[in-house]
């Protein structure tokens, strides 16, 4: 058996040197790199363009060899653990701007660019893309769209889904496809982005993106607000929303987290919380509304206000952003993050503190008031068994899924994965789900097993 | 199955009042905003999602077909019958059923009047953002449908963005939510997908959409120019230095011509281009905004410059650009609307080919679109008595669609494809694309029988179109690999 399989990982190999040159192509200690879970692909591959991806695609298929398509590995933990993993695709040679029309506000790029790379370009000529990412120098924004990631500044300037404009894909039959366009209204044909933004390469493999950008606002303001409890922050959030300022995101912080961020102010007490809300735009109107928030703390019975300066919101912002990053995951700790109607955050945060509290796990959470969006670390001692920690994780999520459906397990260890609901309640949609599966990777290599409902 | 049997049936899903079978009541059906007319075998009308239900399940024993319509307003076909079969008109599932302001989202069934939903959260401070042109008579289920926009999509975006759940009925029958309560779902974005799908994956009968609060100010400007070009510069310019407007609407000589005619709104009889733009936000930094583009109109040759003072000179202004379509009569008995988009720099290249493309067919075309977005809208003026003239118009009308696509844009921007430009999907999408397209239909409604014969071009079937693909990669695979 091992030899068979031997022989076939190195036929492969052989296919894929034809298809994307020697230098490409990796079968030693190299894969290392690539683990996913407990899995090492036995080979890695790290094709220059759209068509050598396309053409290592069908390589695989005809072999039926899974594919762990790879982009700055920054949210690998996403998901379960594949059933198999015989081949790593790393995309990021794939690394041009494509078309870049300043004037236009539209942007194509190769799947493998880096937020942060992407960022410095558009930074030149005062744009940008307006999404929040955890990991820019490391996430490619391949691997940002096929995660689906975003952060609190959704509430203003929506996720992926809202800026990608036109998509090209490689499929396992070795096609190359496009969808959507380079134009910011386009309804010809069926919106393909919306399908794979957030599929986690389990439909096919995106190797170019086309966004819509947004300009980048000259100025920003910050305003944070301590409060004695969770469900004051929450309702101060809830009437900030209820008004016509125009934030860009606003939070609401557990006393741990804000403390951790360096937030939460004396005056709040050891069971306060914090309110931050950011503003971007004119500076005659970031400040406007920054010093609006402040000087209502006193209605919403905040126990103190105050403006960041500049570097210090960029270093709050940073850091809670950085909170919600997939590879951050020290020994026994999980992330998790919950969607909720945003009127029920004050019972939905509560619930997970007692539940977390029930099953012995230390709990820390924040929520994206806007979005109704709850992040939330949980973690046991070093010293705690893997396994204890394991069923603390389980006991959580069921419960949390019991109760509110929408509960995701973004990051935790692998031996934790295996029976836990890590995807949440079962979407209603999972035959259609199923079906789009069964067409788009008939041979099942992509992300075998990772994905909702194991597809 | 027959006619008659099918009519009996649905009328016991439905009560007799609930079909329309009789020919003289099927014409009404028979066409929506586009050219093209097929009469369905028989109307369903349904109050309730149960319904839709059964209704479906029928379609699939009987094995017609079966196309969702909303009021009818769509340009593209998309609701005409083209195989017969069940229409099922969702008009009379027309509540709405919750407004939650706390979570800023409204809970409606798909028949409810796009602009109802406006005017009903309105008092509150609230408004539903997509605003097509027919929104006093078009149905939230048709702006899913076809993905809507409006020229209020400019700095909001359009239907699919603020749609946040749908409750579908799928083509297998099942009754199904895409989402909610929460924005995020686990799984691929059925949602997504949906919007936009034109009635072929499925019968929406509830939608869960946002509601955007209402902006503490609004300024609204008029710019008048010398000609288009001069006006898209002013368009891409604005946009180029990083002001994204709440709207950007052009007009041209004819329109203006037009409208000055019919509702005297004060344009001088040889203004060669009109923009009207429209910044919201915060009070502060609007005066600001608004002063930095009509420095930039100024700047790009606008003759003269107006900020509306007072909500009644700002209705106004918007009103000569709503008008718009209205005055056309003035010009001619006909107008075929085309619904192209290119890249925003691209509108002064695409304006100028638009006007050979009327010289060399010698119709007069007008132009008022939704300038920010590359958004155009040529109205081909014609009369239909005379020789020729439809032939004519199509033919013009595909040909400015050929300019869309040389400049880097696209056959449709809000429109749809349905009937009318299914055959111009191959002038975009290869074999591989549509093939690929093909698949997502297939995983929603495999027999077909969900809007028929609408988006895919005809003379390629998607079965065929996936035959040849496979051929052809699979030979020049293993050409290529030496087996």
């Amino acid at each position: 058996m091992a030899t068979e399989a031997q022989g076939a990982v190195a036929a492969l190999q052989q296919q894929l040197v034809g298809a994307v040159g020697a230098d490409w192509v990796y079968a030693d200690e190299r894969r290392g790199a690539y683990r996913v879970d407990d899995l090492t692909p036995g080979l890695v591959a790290a094709p220059g363009s759209a068509e050598e991806v396309a053409a290592a695609l069908a390589l695989a298929n005809e072999a039926g060899a899974a594919v762990i398509p790879w982009g700055g590995g920054s949210a690998m933990a996403l998901g379960y653990p594949p059933r198999a993993a015989d081949l790593a695709l790393d995309l990021r040679r794939l690394s041009q701007v494509l078309a870049y029309e300043p004037a236009d506000l539209t942007l194509s790029v190769q799947a493998g660019v880096s937020f942060a790379a992407l960022d410095a370009v558009l930074a030149a000529h005062g744009q940008r893309l307006a999404l929040d990412c955890p990991r820019p120098s490391a996430a490619t924004l391949g691997g940002l769209v096929a995660a689906n990631l975003a952060g609190p500044r959704r509430y203003r300037y929506g996720t992926a889904r809202d800026m990608l404009i036109g998509v090209r894909a490689a499929h396992p039959d070795g096609s190359l496809t496009r969808g959507g366009g380079m134009v910011v209204k386009n309804v010809s044909g069926y919106d393909m982005m919306k399908l794979y933004v957030g599929s986690l390469g389990t439909l096919a493999v995106i190797v170019e993106l086309n966004f819509k950008l947004a300009p980048r606002p000259p100025a920003e303001g910050t305003a944070v607000l301590a409060f004695a409890s969770l469900d004051a922050a929450l309702a101060a959030a809830e009437s900030l929303l209820a008004s016509q300022l125009l934030p860009s995101a606003v939070v609401v912080l557990d006393s741990a987290v804000a403390s951790g961020l360096g937030v939460l102010l004396p005056a709040a007490g050891p069971a306060g919380a914090a309110l931050a809300a950011r503003f971007e735009g004119l500076a005659v109107a970031t400040e406007r509304q920054a010093r609006a928030v402040c000087e209502r703390a006193v209605a919403w019975s905040a126990a103190e206000a105050r403006m960041l300066p500049d570097d210090a919101a960029a270093a709050f912002w940073d850091g809670l952003l950085a909170f919600q990053a997939l590879d951050v995951a020290p020994h026994n700790s999980a992330l998790l993050k919950l969607s909720v109607l945003p009127t029920d955050l004050p019972v939905v945060m509560a619930g997970v503190a007692e539940v977390a509290g029930q099953v012995d796990l230390r709990c820390l959470q924040f929520a994206d008031a806007g979005s109704g969006i709850i992040y939330l670390r949980v973690g046991q001692p070093e010293d705690s068994l893997p396994a204890v920690f394991a069923w603390a994780l389980w006991a959580l999520q069921t419960e949390l899924v019991r109760r509110w459906g929408q509960s995701v397990v973004l990051s935790c260890p692998s031996v934790a994965k295996e029976n836990l609901p890590l995807w949440g309640r079962e979407p209603a949609g999972l035959v259609v789900m199923r079906e789009l599966k069964a067409r788009f990777d008939p041979g099942g290599i992509l992300n075998p097993g990772r994905y909702v409902g194991r597809i | 199955m027959e006619r008659a049997q099918l009519v009996a049936r649905l009328q016991q899903i439905l009560g007799p009042d609930g079909v329309v079978h009789r020919p003289d009541e099927l014409a009404i059906y028979e066409y929506d905003g586009a050219f093209d007319v097929h009469e369905p075998s028989v109307v369903a009308l349904p109050t309730r999602p149960e319904q839709v239900v059964e209704i479906v399940r029928l379609a699939n024993e009987a094995a017609v077909p079966i196309v969702p319509r909303g009021a009818g307003t769509g340009l593209s076909g998309g609701a005409v019958a083209k195989r017969g079969g069940i229409q099922v008109a969702m008009t009379r599932m027309n509540r709405i059923l919750d407004l939650d302001y706390r979570n800023r989202r409204a809970l409606v069934e798909p028949g409810v009047i796009n602009l109802d939903l406006s005017t009903a959260t309105m008092p509150h401070g609230y408004y539903y953002v997509p605003d097509p042109s027919s929104q006093k008579a078009c149905t939230i289920g048709g702006n899913v449908a076809e993905n809507s926009g409006g020229p209020h999509c400019l700095a909001y975006g359009v239907t699919t963005n603020h749609v946040l759940a749908l409750e579908v009925v799928l083509p297998s029958g099942e009754l199904i939510w895409t989402g909610g309560p929460g924005l995020d779902t686990a799984g691929y974005d059925l949602t997504g997908v949906i919007v936009g799908s034109e009635g072929t994956l499925g019968i929406v009968t509830k939608a869960l959409v946002r509601l955007t609060r209402q902006p503490e100010a609004v300024r609204v400007l008029l710019a008048q120019f010398d000609g288009v070009v001069d006006a898209s510069n002013t368009v891409s310019a604005v946009i180029g230095q990083g002001i994204v407007p709440a709207a950007m609407e052009m007009m041209d000589q004819l329109v203006c011509q037009a409208v000055e005619e019919a509702y005297h709104v004060g344009f001088p009889p040889d203004v060669g281009a009109v923009l009207l733009i429209e910044v919201d936000g915060l009070g502060e930094g609007l005066d600001q905004a608004i002063e930095r583009i009509a420095a930039i109109c100024r700047g790009n040759g606008a003759r003269s410059v107006r900020v509306a003072a007072t909500a009644e000179e700002r209705a106004a202004l918007w009103n000569a650009r709503k008008m718009a379509f209205g005055a056309m009569g003035r010009l001619a008995p006909s107008y075929y609307m085309q619904d192209g988009v290119v890249p925003r720099t691209k509108l002064p290249a695409t304006l100028a080919r638009v006007e050979e493309v009327s010289r060399d067919y010698d119709l007069r075309i007008a132009n008022v679109f939704h300038a920010g977005d590359g958004n155009l809208h040529p109205l081909i003026l014609f009369d239909r008595r005379d020789q020729g003239a439809v032939e004519r118009v199509l033919r013009a009308g595909v040909e400015i669609l050929q300019t869309c696509i040389d400049m880097g844009g696209t056959i449709s921007g809000e429109h749809g494809i349905g009937l009318e430009k299914k055959e111009q999907m191959a002038l975009i999408f290869t074999a591989d694309d549509l093939a690929a397209m093909a698949r997502l239909k297939a995983s929603f409604n495999p027999r077909d029988l969900f809007n028929p014969d609408k988006i895919f071009p005809s003379r390629v079937s998607c079965a065929e179109v996936r035959e040849v693909r496979q051929d052809s990669r699979h030979a020049a695979l293993l050409a290529e690999h030496g087996h």
